[in-house]
C-alpha cells in the first residue's frame, strides 16, 4: 500500500510540469502586430518586431 | 481597413499588447480604445493617435508613440530641395492620405520650410491614396500643369515611387528634383540613376523592435517608459549609399 502511494506521488510529481507551464513560461505576454499598409517601410517594421519576439522568448506575434 | 482586422484580434481573447501603426488619428481612437477596454494595451509605431501628446493631449491611453519626427522630416526634404534648387523653383508635394499623422507631419515640416523661403513657390499637393500609379498620373498633371516644376517630394513609399515612374516617363530626369521619403529599393535605385536628389530613410525595423521591448517592460511593471520615442532618419545620398553606415538603413526585405 506505502509503495503503491509512492509510486503515485512520483507519477503526479513528475506530471505536473506537463500539464503546469512553469512560472517563467506563464511571464510572458501575447503580442499582435497591426501594420498600416502592406509595403517594404512595414515589412521591415515586422522583422523587428520578429526580431524582438525571439529575443525575448515570446514564441510568435499575432499577425 | 484595420478595424476588422483589430476586431479579430480582440475577438481572440488572448492577446495583452497590440503593437500597431492606426491609419486615421481621429477615426482609429474608438476601435483601439475598444481593444483596450479588452485588457489590450496599445503602444502605435509610425503613426499616433490624437496629436501624438500621450501625456497631456486627447488621446493618452496608447503606452507609447515609436516613431519618426515627421515634421522634422518634412523640414529636412524641403530643406534638400531649396539647397537643389538654389533657393528657387516650384515645387509639388506628391501625398497619399488625409488624417494619417506621419504623412500629415511631413507636409506640415515641408510647407513650413518652403514659406521660409521667398524664391520657392509650393503649386500644390495632392493624396495618391498609396497607390504608385496614382501617384505618377497625378504627377504627370502637374508636369503638363506647371511646366517649369523644379521640385517634388514624394511623402512615402508608394508617392515617391509614382513621381519617379513620372518624371522619368516625361524624360524629366534631373530637371525635376525629386527627394524620397523611406529607402526602398526603387528609390535607391532612382538615386543612383539621378532621378531622385535626397532619401531620408527612417528605422522601421527599431520601431517594430522597441514596440515589443516595451509592450516586455511594461509587463514586467516598468512604469517609466517614455510616452514618446523619436527614432530618428538617415539621410541617403549619392555620395553616402554605397557607405555601410547609411546603407545599413536601406529596408532590405527578404
Amino acid at each position: 500500500m506505502f509503495r503503491k502511494l509512492v509510486l503515485v506521488t512520483l507519477v503526479v510529481m513528475l506530471a505536473i510540469p506537463l500539464v503546469t507551464p512553469t512560472a517563467a513560461q506563464e511571464d510572458k505576454p501575447k503580442i499582435g502586430f497591426l501594420p498600416g499598409i502592406v509595403d517594404p517601410f512595414y515589412q521591415v517594421m515586422e522583422l523587428g518586431v520578429n526580431q524582438a519576439v525571439k529575443d525575448f522568448g515570446l514564441g510568435e506575434v499575432v499577425t | 481597413m484595420q478595424t476588422p482586422i483589430l476586431e479579430s484580434y480582440i475577438a481572440r481573447g488572448d492577446l495583452d499588447y497590440i503593437i500597431t501603426a492606426p491609419v486615421e488619428k481621429d477615426q482609429m481612437v474608438a476601435p483601439l480604445q475598444k481593444a483596450l477596454d479588452a485588457g489590450i494595451k496599445i503602444i502605435t509605431v509610425d503613426t499616433f493617435l490624437g496629436d501624438s501628446d500621450y501625456v497631456n493631449g486627447p488621446v493618452t491611453f496608447p503606452i507609447s508613440y515609436i516613431g519618426s519626427d515627421n515634421v522634422e522630416g518634412g523640414r529636412i526634404a524641403a530643406r534638400a530641395l531649396v539647397e537643389a534648387l538654389g533657393g528657387k523653383g516650384k515645387v509639388f508635394i506628391e501625398n497619399t492620405n488625409p488624417g494619417v499623422s506621419s504623412v500629415e507631419g511631413r507636409a506640415q515640416g515641408f510647407k513650413e520650410v518652403i514659406d521660409q523661403n521667398p524664391g520657392m513657390t509650393l503649386v500644390g499637393m495632392e493624396y495618391c491614396q498609396d497607390d504608385a500609379n496614382i501617384a505618377a498620373q497625378q504627377v504627370s498633371a502637374v508636369l503638363q500643369r506647371e511646366p517649369d516644376l523644379a521640385g517634388i517630394f514624394g511623402v512615402n513609399v508608394f508617392s515617391a515611387q509614382g513621381a519617379g515612374n513620372a518624371v522619368k516617363a516625361a524624360g524629366l530626369e534631373g530637371a525635376v528634383q525629386i527627394v524620397s521619403y523611406d529607402a526602398t529599393k526603387d528609390a535607391m535605385e532612382n538615386l543612383k540613376n539621378g532621378i531622385v536628389t535626397m532619401v531620408l530613410a527612417q528605422k522601421p525595423y527599431d520601431m517594430g523592435y522597441l514596440g515589443v521591448e516595451f509592450a516586455m517592460a511594461d509587463w514586467r511593471g516598468v512604469t517609466s517608459l517614455p510616452k514618446r520615442v523619436t527614432t530618428g532618419f538617415a539621410i541617403l545620398t549619392r555620395d553616402n549609399m554605397d557607405d555601410p553606415e547609411f546603407s545599413r538603413f536601406i529596408y532590405q526585405v527578404p
